[in-house]
């Protein structure tokens, strides 16, 4: 089929991709407040930011893992994990009593009509993206498996190389 | 599914993203299956940056041939665009907008490529801040139906105000208030109801919480919509949602409540009947006991020649499936 042709044609052309910056998109706070991410900042420390919702169940593995080493990585690379629910309004109000059991030690912001999940181009949760000091993508993985973090954890330690 | 950014320099920056899900099918004798042509659904999205404050962006959507679920969205065409400004304490958006007022009740615009749902407002928005904790946004539009608008024009305002950054300020607990106000303007084109042509809805929200606790309402009004998708009820609607939840130390709790009045046909053996219905709106639709009961109105047509003649015919059903009638053509002014 031509089409397919055209296509496949488009994704080897323009596979490549330089440093991107995150869009910047009002999403809220838990509080309802309203917040850009354009102030996402980690004082030149390299960002974590991980889309999520109550009902991905893969997405929760991957926070819970990553919880646990949490600490270790911060000690170590002053990384910061920047959680951002895609719920509905309507389970607005079920994330922080999930949050407080879970005891996540994250930013966490909710993104209510996926304002900044669409400017990010994003289909499937999990997506995690890394960012460097800058703010700009250098990673990005779509899924998660057991010891995926493992992988996350290298990529964050080679950005300090 | 991949992400790209073309350039990025300290003014422009263009960004986007390319998605193909496709189907291809084996023909399998054994189980009967058939060659047939692959499906696939591509969406292209492309958006270009100068300096944080200047975005244009379009999405282009190809459905060839479309993968079943999404045969209404069959062919290719640019289906999203927009010009968006945002400096001082303004954004505004021209052409193609996501959007929710509240928790969505009385207006939400979203997009899933997944669910195949894409309902984006095409007109203007205007968000202002007028001063640190009020949000002001004013829509209008019309929404997208498919390759198609939809005929209503939408109308819309929301105000959303933190109490805490005029009053309390020191305060532990925090007020958030919010209100909107939605019409829909639309030509009735039915032959044989009236419909209101102009819709109105309005909500109320309150947001408080203190340390632990959180609580949330939303009360929501319209005034009568009838369509073919609500029976064509002719009756104001409104709903109203409370949350609250206490966090403690190592467990939480959680209450809700939601409860929306549903009017409907409460008869059972009527055609309409809705058994989530809490108020019987008269709108039932009992078939009748004859065969097919036939009511002319115009009995008797006559025009001249060449011109098109209209005759109106009811006709009632007596099962509930869907009666088809069939028009014959006839000379010499005879009635059939």
């Amino acid at each position: 089929m031509n089409i397919t042709k055209v296509l496949i044609f488009i994704l080897f052309v323009f596979n490549y991709s330089i440093a991107q910056k995150i869009p910047s998109v009002d999403i809220k706070t838990l509080e309802g407040k309203t917040i850009n991410t354009n102030s996402f900042n980690n004082e030149g420390n390299p960002i974590i930011i991980s889309f999520w919702a109550l009902w991905c169940k893969n997405c929760i593995k991957e926070l819970e893992a990553i919880s646990e080493i949490y600490e270790e990585w911060q000690e170590e690379t002053g990384v910061k994990l920047i959680a951002i629910s895609i719920d509905d309004s309507r389970n607005k109000s079920k994330l922080k009593p999930f949050i407080n059991s879970k005891g996540w030690e994250y930013d966490i912001y909710h993104d209510p009509n996926s304002d900044f999940k669409r400017a990010l181009g994003i289909n499937q949760i999990p997506h995690t993206f890394l960012l460097n000091g800058k703010n700009e993508i250098v990673s990005e993985h779509i899924g998660y498996t057991d010891g995926q973090e493992e992988d996350l954890y290298e990529k964050i330690k080679k950005l300090f190389n | 599914m991949f992400c790209f950014g073309l350039f990025s320099q300290s003014n422009f920056s263009f960004s986007g993203d390319l998605q193909i899900n496709g189907q291809t099918f084996q023909e399998d004798l054994s189980i009967g299956a058939e060659k047939r042509e692959p499906n696939i659904n591509s969406y292209l999205n492309l958006i270009l940056d100068y300096k944080n404050y200047l975005k244009i962006g379009t999405r282009l959507e190809l459905y060839r041939n479309p993968i079943p679920g999404f045969e209404n969205y069959e062919g290719e065409g640019i289906a999203y665009k927009f010009v968006q400004f945002q400096k001082w304490n303004f954004d505004i958006t021209l052409g193609n907008f996501y959007d929710q007022f509240g928790s969505g009740v009385l207006f939400r615009s979203y997009f899933d490529q997944n669910l195949g749902i894409d309902n984006s407002v095409n007109g203007a928005r205007l968000k202002f801040k007028p001063s640190t904790g009020i949000d002001l946004t004013a829509i209008i539009g019309k929404q997208r139906n498919y390759w198609e608008l939809g005929e209503g024009m939408i109308r819309g305002f929301d105000a959303q105000i933190y109490v805490n950054d005029y009053f309390f300020k020191k305060s532990r607990t925090t007020i958030n208030l919010g209100g909107s106000f939605v019409t829909k303007k639309q030509k009735d084109n039915d032959p044989f109801f009236i419909l209101p042509e102009n819709v109105g809805a309005w909500s109320g929200r309150m947001n408080i919480s203190k340390g632990r606790w959180n609580f949330e309402s939303e009360y929501a009004y319209k005034i009568n919509d009838p369509s073919f998708t609500n029976n064509y009820i002719y009756k104001n609607g409104n709903s109203i949602k409370i949350s609250s939840v206490i966090l403690l130390m190592f467990f939480s709790t959680f209450y809700s409540c939601e409860q929306e009045e549903i009017d409907g046909c409460m008869n059972e053996s009527a055609c309409n009947y809705n058994n989530e219905a809490t108020n019987d709106d008269n709108s039932c639709q009992i078939p009748i006991n004859e065969v097919l009961e036939v009511i002319y109105i115009d009995s008797v047509v006559s025009g001249p020649v060449g011109e098109d003649l209209i005759a109106h015919v009811h006709i009632r059903n007596s099962s509930c499936s869907p009666v088809s009638v069939k028009a014959r053509k006839i000379y010499n002014g005879s009635v059939v």
